[in-house]
């Protein structure tokens, strides 16, 4: 009974394997041109936060509002990238969505890539925030901004224990995770002098 | 399930290509596909112009079972052909699960039933396969079949070791609770390096507790076959595990007559054959294995065939002398040994290594991420073994009779004396190295995790909550799976964290659960009793690291989104919130 049930089960996935195969059925798609109709709604226009990783991670990562677009029309494969390039950090963050299939409102996050504290060495940086729609071999931008970057220490709950603030977790005020230098007025400290221009 | 299809380490692009090659009959790459178009990966190396990979005995499986894929991919999908492979193998286990309580048809219908709605669900969201994936699949499948042979040793040693319960105990933790089921589809060396550990010790074993002198030597006999197969694939790593074998096995050996060590001596060097085979077509020298080669920089395989043809030569005379009489580096071995003991002496290091990694100041800017976790943070429970200390001190107190003749030993006590031996040569091996950068699970001692399940099952402790609470124990697990699971994902999407933050965030609540393990590891040993406590530990020991290896695999680490079971890419972009993926890497 049990070695009938392996045999028809193993027939099902050689039959399943060929149908889904290079003779099988779905294999036909033709290559049409990419377009899209795509709007932007909101992209990040104020300060944009470096903010330090918690649970002592250590670098940092950009704190960014996300990008808001609607897309209508499409037709063959046209992505949508979002960057934020920060030359002076090193930091380039991209994150690419296909639009194949989709419609209407779509909420492009950004990248979660992470820069060395080493790299962060200033207390502003100038960044530049872009929308890109690529269609077939063209790439054209929705917007491009120009927008601050401003690096901020967050602390985690073991430096609080460290720094000896016993009120983790009941009060939230000084360590919830994003306290930060300059909103209580100590500015972000440079961890060391800055050698690039 | 955390099948996942894409580059996790630049040197997988080596060993793609490397596949590539030999499935066109060549050891040496000459159009890398993988990876940069000068073929300049990790793990590449220069010789006489020509650029080879390394870890050939992993690649030359592969390349079978690449050559096997490549013409199934003529007719069929092979993406559905594997998963379908993957429901079967489901079936199976549910049949024998069902066998072992007496409820063969009961497990066999609910097996079926539940892998043939998976399969069948696959069917519906899958699209073909790319044959571009197909040598990561074949090296893939190397080392998942690796691990699935880790498992089963494990089981078998153990069952014999002790008893059956504890062994299917030991297999599960070996894959659901360590980091050996988080590499088990990363095709690198690992998983192949702790399969022909846990065969030789168990064929050590196999060889101690025999019945007649003829069985005891045909398995001493394949305990030296392991360490000439993992020469193979990693030379410095084959060393360690001959020396190993050797210190335990000559001293607890029944007999060490001409015939015996000829017997082995034979075996052994049969086994080094591949190992020699390929060193000299590489090098020219036997013994010369391809990490002691010059790495390859790039600037052979590079578009313009006048200007590589230039370089070539070059390469030729400059190589010639060197590899002509290419001594091994004794010296750097030694000072390697010996630094990394003195690193051993180091608090801070010990600390980031074994306790808590978090950020590592030290490393350079660019390989600086928290993606690493410490030893103890990728095996939650390790923390038991803080009880050995209780043991230890209470075995010198109670004994009076100082003797020293291994001869006596029983197999027990010589694979006991064999994992402290090969612990001891690992950590001389790479301690020095440590902390570095993409460890993830301290990989570099990987093997660790393996010998730690042995000290698990050792403890007394342990075996008592296995033996006496198992419905507890797997209640425990269950349930830690069940909330840790959606709290962990929760917490990601909540705080927004990014990758190294959810690291770092697991690292932290695995070290606590950890010196939850090791408080109640310590309290039984002294006191003897606290079983249910035990039970619940371990689940949570346990169940921590299966959410860390679910998540890591579905969640924190796909590079591409792409899965080899189709259901696993869904999951995946339904936690896509995660913040981690979906966007691609900032190159």
């Amino acid at each position: 009974m049990t070695r009938v049930g392996l045999l028809a089960f193993s027939v099902v996935v050689v039959v399943g394997a060929i149908a889904v195969g290079p003779f099988g059925v779905g294999t036909a798609e033709t290559d049409t041109g990419d377009s899209a109709d795509v709007t932007l709604e909101s992209a990040p226009t104020d300060t944009l936060v470096l903010e330090r990783g918690r649970f002592g991670s250590g670098r940092y990562h950009i704190d960014a509002p996300p990008a808001v677009v609607t897309v209508g029309d499409v037709t063959g494969t046209p992505t949508l990238r979002y960057t934020i390039d920060i030359p002076e950090a090193w930091l380039t963050l991209t994150s690419r969505y296909d639009l194949a299939g989709r419609s209407g409102r779509l909420r492009m996050g950004a990248s979660p890539a992470t820069v060395s504290p080493e790299r962060v060495d200033q207390g502003q940086y100038d960044a530049v925030v872009a929308v890109w729609l690529r269609t077939g071999v063209r790439e054209r931008s929705l917007a491009q901004r120009r927008v601050t970057v401003e690096p901020r220490q967050s602390v985690s709950p073991p430096d609080c224990w460290r720094a000896g603030r016993s009120s983790w977790p009941t009060s939230a005020v000084p360590c919830s995770g994003r306290c930060s230098g300059t909103d209580s007025g100590q500015r972000w400290r440079l961890p060391r002098s800055s050698g690039s221009a | 399930m955390t099948w996942r299809l894409g580059f996790a380490s630049n040197d997988q692009y080596t060993f793609a290509n490397t596949v590539l090659a030999v499935a066109d009959g060549q050891l040496h790459i000459t159009d890398p596909v993988y990876g940069p178009s000068s073929g300049a990966t990790p793990g590449s190396y220069l010789v006489d112009g020509r650029v080879y990979g390394r870890n050939y005995g992993i690649v030359l499986l592969s390349t079978v079972w690449y050559v096997c894929l490549r013409t199934v991919s003529v007719v069929a999908d092979v993406r559905v052909l594997l998963t379908g492979l993957w429901s079967l193998a489901l079936v199976v286990v549910a049949t024998r699960f069902g066998e072992r309580f007496d409820r063969r048809r009961a497990g066999s219908l609910g097996g079926a039933a539940v892998a043939g709605s998976l399969f069948a669900l696959s069917l519906l969201v899958v699209d073909p396969l790319s044959s571009w994936w197909l040598p990561q699949i074949a090296l893939q499948l190397t080392t998942a079949l690796a691990t699935a042979a880790v498992a089963v040793v494990c089981y078998r040693l153990v069952t014999r070791l002790s008893n059956r319960r504890l062994g299917v105990a030991t297999a599960v933790a070996t894959v659901a609770a360590t980091p050996i089921g988080f590499w088990a589809t990363l095709p690198k060396r690992h998983s192949v390096t702790v399969m022909l550990v846990v065969c030789a010790m168990y064929t050590l074993f196999r060889s101690r507790d025999a019945r007649t002198d003829g069985t005891a030597l045909q398995f001493r006999a394949l305990t030296y076959v392991w360490p000439a197969l993992l020469a193979w694939v990693h030379a410095p790593h084959g060393f360690i595990l001959l020396v190993a074998v050797g210190v335990v096995d000559l001293p607890t050996a029944r007999t060490n007559g001409a015939r015996e060590l000829l017997t082995v001596g034979v075996a052994f060097g049969v086994a080094l054959l591949p190992f020699f085979l390929t060193n000299t077509l590489i090098s020219g020298n036997p013994v010369a294995p391809p990490r002691f080669l010059p790495d390859y920089s790039g600037d052979v395989l590079t578009a313009d065939a006048e200007l590589s043809s230039a370089v070539t030569d070059g390469g030729e005379s400059g190589g010639g002398g060197l590899l002509g009489g290419l001594p091994l580096p004794v010296g750097g071995i030694v000072s390697r040994f010996v630094g990394s003991y003195l690193a051993l002496l180091e608090p801070a290091r010990l600390f980031r290594v074994f306790v808590h990694t978090g950020y590592v100041s030290s490393l350079r800017p660019a390989q600086d991420a928290a993606i690493n976790l410490s030893v103890l943070a990728s095996m939650p429970l390790l923390g038991a073994l803080l009880a050995y200390p209780v043991l230890a001190a209470r075995w010198l107190t109670a004994r009076s009779d100082w003797t020293f003749s291994p001869r006596t030993w029983s197999p027990t006590r010589a694979m006991d004396a064999f994992t402290v031996v090969y612990v001891f040569l690992l950590l001389g091996l790479y301690f020095r190295s440590l902390p570095l950068h993409h460890m993830l699970t301290v990989r570099y001692l990987h093997p660790l995790y393996l010998l730690g399940v042995y000290w698990l099952v050792r403890l007394p402790a342990v075996r008592r909550v296995v033996a006496m609470e198992p419905r507890s124990l797997a209640l425990s697990y269950g349930g830690t799976v069940l909330v840790a699971l959606p709290a962990y994902l929760g917490a990601i999407a909540v705080g927004g964290l990014v990758l190294d933050e959810s690291i770092q965030l697991y690292a932290l609540a695995a070290l606590g659960v950890a010196v939850g393990v090791g408080g109640w590891a310590v309290a039984a040993e002294l006191r003897g009793r606290y079983t249910q406590a035990g039970a619940v530990a371990l689940g949570v020991g346990a169940g921590a690291m299966t959410v860390y290896l679910l998540v890591a695999g579905l969640s924190l680490f796909p590079t591409t989104g792409e899965f080899l079971l189709p259901a696993s890419r869904v999951v995946s972009e339904q936690i896509q919130y995660a913040r981690l993926i979906g966007s691609s890497p900032p190159y």
